[in-house]
């Protein structure tokens, strides 16, 4: 038995090395656009989804969207660039600054929309194909604050919620730092993990006027419970992240996700007509929009 | 009068978080060329003594010399080309996944390296130093000692020990893992090496045979505490009911 | 596919070889590796960013994995904390290292000249030779070293500490020893990876330990099936190295090229290596989990 398991394993390799070899070369009918997550997440997912909406309405043409997953690996990530490369995609779009990176050292020939990346023109430019189209979201956090006050100008005391991610530490420091400027004192709360959000929540002082959190997947996911506690404090929520209005968040500052891809899906539009990447400009939505609910 | 080899004074050991002490106040003299022979049931601290006298453990009180320096002022490397302990757990001598030839190297380590390799090609040396103990261990070179039987392993802690015979040999039951006549013929044979090579050996038996056939002088321990002493003159003249007599202390029967 | 593949096992050898000698030379669960392999990143792109010459950012990348090599061995001094807790303590800590090191979670590399590179015009045939020539003379320098007398040493440390112990040999030297030569190997891994896709991140090294022991144990189970008699150690670590990165690499390329989506690929990667060991004769690894005292 265990030998023909064996011998099964072994014509299995073989079967699927031979076909990824020779049944790459498929006749494509349609234009390929292939999309690159680096990982699974709300934020990109909605991105996707707007990209893919808007560049089907503006497109004559017939669409083949493959999105691709990497989980988070790497190694997988750049499988799949390497796959979309060797496939001739039509257009390839990473999503994230760092598969934008990737994809941008990878491949020299099919046109790039790099969606949610910064990618300077420094970069860009000295390119001899030159085939990056950018859509930068990096977000100004020097301007959160001023936002906020402009919108409430009487709150004084906020209660930042993080998590303690890499991305969100630095992040939190320039929050505070950039702070007094506007008469606001920000005190922040740290938190471990999903669990401690209810006792986190639950310490603030009573006489905080908000509650603030920033583009912070682990606390954005309990965002349901930040919810209650507000309600609970008759305190005010400010989030960075629109969808978490609807769920009941007073205020949101920051990129709209959906524009992201609607900014994306319209250069590319343009590419697959026939126009150079670089001859589009760099799009930068660093500029936080206010959502209300 | 000679100075002794090993001297054990008031030694006692306790091990952490046990109340009654595992050895009691021993104090026992051992001379070059002695071959003691170490009795007692089990439980009755031969092997603790053992390790003490070796460094495993620590003793809670007393000292041990070894020519009239205390062993915990040896440095490691001093100390493990004086005194080897052959267990019957072989594991605790060899590198078990590693080859013959490479823990044939590796036993170089405890001397000064360069003395034997640069004398000749040392694949021949090890080859004839290995025959005197067991013919087929020169042959398996590459096989992984794991593999080896229980025998061979044996013969090869022997044969490693004697690269560079010790001053003192400590025996802690050495044989007990091995059928009866795997273990009389290594007996047998480690008695002539000690007899060839004049190294002073403590070995630690129950089997009372043993104790009569082998050694000069005899210690009996039981319950951590040295009950008997028997020198060469006192040893020749032991019985096998004698032994039993220690074995079995009147208050329980 | 074959360049494709080609152009993804380069910067991964190392990491793999690492792996290796720390998993079943050393014995030691070491989850640093992860930590390490962005520390390497982290630096090297540090260092090109301050304008320092690609060659003397590498040597850096290298000293800084070495040093992360010794911190874990130093946090394991004596028995008193085991490496799987050690080697999860010093991820916490490099995480943090990482993040104050680079400046920000994500540095650039696309612009730069590195050691692979000469910016972003290079072809990817000068890149996929430049990483290779980098990759394999690292990975062959360090299997020679497994073929020394050091190399015993360090295989006799894995084995039986205690015996090495009690030949009079310091430990501790040969378990820093150890640590620093594999946690350098997983920095030098992080420094080409970093180079061939063109950014340094502080997330990459997720996961990448464990994806490279997978590929380890199936290089292992390739390489008995392909020659049982035993190689020479360096030569045996290379190969398993090799055959088992190309075989994961070609099984990941493969089923993508097959449209399967990338969510199942570790599941099917995992289940390929579970079939693997099960009806595999399990000698090597039985090896390591066997108590040594029968």
């Amino acid at each position: 038995m265990k030998k023909y398991i064996k011998k099964f394993l072994v014509l299995a390799t073989i079967s699927i090395a031979a076909t990824a070899l020779f049944g790459c070369k498929k006749e494509i009918p349609t234009k390929k656009v292939g999309i690159i997550l680096p990982i699974e997440h709300q934020a990109l997912n909605e991105i996707t989804q707007g990209f893919t909406a808007t560049l089907t309405s503006l497109s004559k043409e017939k669409l083949d969207f493959k999105v691709m997953n990497a989980e988070g690996d790497i190694n997988i990530q750049r499988a799949i660039i390497m796959q979309m490369r060797d496939a001739h995609y039509d257009l390839i779009v990473p999503l994230s600054t760092s598969a934008s990176q990737m994809t941008a050292s990878l491949v020299k020939e099919e046109p790039i929309v790099a969606l949610a990346a910064s990618i300077p023109e420094s970069v860009r430019i000295p390119k001899e194909t030159c085939n990056i189209a950018v859509v930068d979201d990096e977000l100004d956090n020097n301007v959160i604050l001023q936002l906020i006050h402009k919108t409430y100008p009487n709150i004084t005391k906020v209660a930042l919620i993080h998590s303690a991610s890499d991305k969100i530490l630095p992040e939190v420091d320039v929050v505070k730092a950039d702070s007094p400027k506007y008469g606001i004192s920000v005190r922040n709360f740290m938190v471990q993990n999903l669990a401690d959000l209810y006792s986190v929540g639950s310490a603030i002082p009573d006489d905080t006027d908000a509650i603030f959190i920033l583009k912070d997947n682990l606390v954005a996911s309990g965002i349901a419970t930040l919810i209650q506690i507000a309600h609970k404090k008759h305190i005010l929520l400010i989030t960075s992240d629109d969808a978490t209005l609807k769920q009941g968040a007073d205020l949101a500052i920051g990129v709209g996700e959906k524009e992201i891809g609607i900014e994306g899906a319209k250069l590319a539009a343009q590419i697959l007509n026939g126009k150079s990447p670089c001859s589009l400009p760099i799009i930068k939505l660093t500029k936080p929009h206010i959502f209300k609910r | 009068m000679n100075h002794p080899l090993l001297e054990i004074k008031n030694l006692s050991y306790t091990p952490q978080g046990l109340s009654r002490s595992v050895l009691n106040n021993i104090n026992y003299k051992i001379y070059p060329g002695d071959f003691v022979i170490l009795l007692g049931s089990n439980g009755s601290g031969k092997s603790s003594l053992l390790k003490t006298i070796d460094r495993r453990t620590e003793a809670t009180t007393g000292d041990i010399l070894l020519s009239n320096k205390k062993i915990s002022h040896y440095s490691q490397k001093e100390f493990a080309s004086q005194v080897i302990t052959l267990t019957q757990n072989t594991v605790d001598s060899l590198f078990p996944s590693l080859t013959v030839l490479e823990n044939c190297f590796l036993a170089l380590e405890r001397l000064s390296i360069k003395t034997f390799l640069n004398q000749q090609n040392p694949k021949q040396f090890f080859s004839t130093h290995l025959k005197q103990f067991n013919n087929n261990l020169a042959h398996h070179f590459s096989t992984h000692v794991s593999v080896l039987s229980g025998g061979e392993q044996q013969a090869l802690v022997l044969a490693l020990s004697m690269l560079h015979p010790p001053k003192l040999l400590l025996l802690d039951e050495h044989v007990s893992a091995l059928d009866p006549k795997a273990a009389e013929h290594l007996l047998k044979f480690t008695a002539k090496i000690i007899d060839e090579h004049k190294i002073t050996c403590v070995l630690t038996t129950h089997d009372l045979k043993t104790a009569l056939r082998f050694g000069n002088r005899l210690l009996a321990l039981s319950n951590g505490k040295v009950s008997r002493e028997f020198n060469e003159k006192e040893k020749k003249a032991l019985t096998q009911e004698d032994l039993l007599n220690l074995y079995l202390p009147p208050q329980i029967i | 596919m074959f360049t494709a593949i080609l152009s993804q096992l380069f910067p991964l050898l190392p990491l793999a070889l690492a792996v290796y000698i720390s998993f079943f030379i050393l014995r030691a669960t070491d989850l640093t590796l992860d930590g390490s392999f962005v520390l390497g990143a982290a630096v090297f792109a540090k260092m090109l960013e301050l304008n320092y010459a690609p060659m003397l950012a590498g040597i850096a990348a290298l000293t800084a994995g070495m040093l992360a090599g010794t911190g874990v061995a130093l946090i394991q001094r004596k028995q008193k904390i085991d490496s799987l807790l050690a080697g999860i303590l010093a991820t916490f800590v490099l995480l943090s290292v990482n993040l104050l090191i680079m400046g920000r979670p994500n540095i650039s590399l696309l612009a730069k000249v590195t050691l692979v590179s000469t910016g972003i015009n290079a072809s990817d045939l000068s890149v996929n030779i430049l990483s290779g020539a980098y990759s394999s003379i690292l990975c062959l320098g360090v299997c020679l070293i497994l073929v020394t007398r050091y190399g015993l040493l360090l295989r006799a440390f894995g084995d039986n500490p205690n015996l090495l112990h009690r030949l009079g040999k310091n430990v501790e030297t040969h378990r820093i020893g150890g640590f620093a030569l594999t946690n350098s190997l997983a920095a030098a891994s992080g420094c080409l990876t970093a180079q061939t896709i063109g950014y340094a991140d502080i997330g990459m090294g997720f996961g990448l330990t464990l994806t490279a022991l997978g590929a380890v144990i199936l290089g292992q189970q390739l390489l008995q099936k392909l020659s049982p008699k035993h190689l020479l150690h360096g030569i045996q670590a290379f190969a398993v190295c090799l055959l088992g990165v190309a075989f994961y690499l070609l099984a990941t390329n493969g089923l993508l090229r097959l449209n399967l989506n990338p969510i199942y690929l570790k599941m099917v990667l995992g289940l390929t290596l579970i079939m693997f060991l099960r009806t595999a004769n399990i000698c090597t690894t039985k090896r390591i989990y066997e108590s040594p005292t029968t």
